[in-house]
């Protein structure tokens, strides 16, 4: 959403994700989230073996080519921290369901979105926890809290797309995180390898050949000198 | 805004005129845009403001850190304020986190000329960005340093939000932004 002073390390999180979850076109012509989604037929990236603050650190360095985000290593392990441990049970729940359903291939509505995107917010949750997960539907509605189940929407260009909305309600900094490991341990045998993040490669910039200096001033000099003959002809 | 700087409790100014002030401010914005939800939230300290699209509630938040902030008056405010409207209103170049909403550039060249224009004309609250700015930069200057290089390699849009030099000047000069569907910024 759109903050007046902009914060660096959130923007880099959400980015990173909004990236990788895109309808963005890769090198192979598919577009970063199908290519998600065929990696999940490999690897369930968000049941009970894997720790979400792992998944997001494969996720981003696919994406930034191996550097940690955010860039920042305080901003990095607080936010480690509250992945690991300090999200309510139920948004935990809700991120690990609606991204699940968003990568499966099993007809649900939410499998054939175009984009994910990828937000916080400060504002009171329903709950009246510190966090709650907000699908961005209708904020009237209790089952757009916390659900599991994601209600895809689409935008004004007519594209499908889900939004997760972290609301924090509570005014106070993220926890310090002194014992969290940086990068994340990994999840051992259930990770499949990298998460490939195939990015396109930028056309070379062709440059129009220099015309050499010595090229140049003997052109002039031809020029002038058939200026030259034509003028003496008139005369 | 996980990560968003607090202003400490003692700094807060909690005066009546300041709460006053606030209140006339936010009443003018209700009857210039009605179709926008303002809301002040005070209890929150964070050095902030934010434009919320929540489902159809297109909501415009001032968090105490910077509506209660000492060095701010009201014409920084206002700015502010218009800022964060022209991420619901402003067409053009739409922001990565939300294509709901206009990218910061956009929202900025709406808050300086169509934002102030009605602004003035249903409310009758006049603006003067030089003030603003003035105001503007002790707090903007550290929290938004000039980087060499703030945009994508390839990208054409020429987006200047990430540094606020740059950023102040386009302001100052109304400088159009790119009318583009596309995206700005790139964070990482």
């Amino acid at each position: 959403m759109g903050g007046f002073i902009n914060s660096q390390a959130d923007a880099e999180i959400c980015e990173v994700l909004n990236k990788r979850f895109s309808d963005e076109v890769n090198a192979n012509g598919e577009t970063y989230l199908n290519e998600l989604r065929d990696f999940f037929k490999t690897e369930k990236l968000f049941d009970i073996h894997h720790h979400l603050h792992r998944v997001f650190h494969r996720l981003a360095i696919g994406v930034t080519g191996g550097a940690s985000v955010p860039k920042n290593a305080n901003s990095r392990l607080r936010w480690f921290h509250l992945l690991k441990g300090s999200l309510p049970k139920a948004v935990n729940d809700a991120i690990r369901g609606q991204l699940t359903a968003i990568l499966s291939d099993d007809g649900n509505p939410a499998s054939s979105v175009d984009y994910v995107t990828f937000s916080t917010a400060h504002v009171r949750t329903t709950s009246g926890d510190q966090f709650e997960l907000f699908d961005g539907a209708n904020p009237d509605g209790a089952i757009h809290y916390n659900n599991p189940i994601p209600t895809p929407q689409y935008d004004a260009n007519g594209k499908s797309y889900c939004a997760l909305i972290l609301q924090c309600n509570v005014d106070k900094a993220l926890d310090d995180a002194p014992g969290e490991h940086d990068p994340p341990d990994n999840d051992g045998t259930v990770e499949k390898g990298p998460i490939p993040f195939s990015k396109p490669k930028l056309k070379p910039i062709r440059k129009p050949p220099k015309k050499s200096v010595a090229k140049k001033s003997a052109k002039k000099a031809a020029n002038k000198k058939a200026a030259k003959k034509t003028a003496k002809k008139r005369r | 805004m996980l990560f968003s700087e607090r202003l400490s409790e003692r700094k807060l100014l909690k005066s009546a005129d300041r709460l006053a002030l606030l209140e006339t401010l936010i009443g003018d914005f209700r009857k210039a845009f009605p179709d926008l939800k303002f809301e002040l939230q005070l209890d929150f300290a964070v050095i902030n403001a934010q434009a919320i699209a929540l489902g159809d509630k297109r909501i415009v938040a001032i968090y105490g850190g910077l509506a209660l902030h000492p060095e701010l008056g009201a014409e920084a405010l206002t700015f502010i304020i218009l800022h964060e409207a022209g991420h619901h209103l402003a067409e053009g170049c739409r922001s990565k986190r939300d294509r709901s909403l206009a990218c910061e550039c956009a929202s900025d060249y709406w808050a300086v000329t169509v934002g102030t224009d009605k602004l003035l004309e249903k409310s009758g609250r006049c603006f003067r960005l030089r003030t603003a700015l003035e105001e503007l930069d002790p707090i903007m200057g550290p929290r938004q340093p000039r980087k060499e290089r703030y945009t994508k390699k390839a990208s054409t849009s020429g987006c200047w939000a990430k540094g606020w030099s740059l950023r102040r000047r386009a302001l100052f000069e109304r400088v159009r932004p790119p009318m583009i569907e596309g995206f700005c910024i790139t964070y990482v």
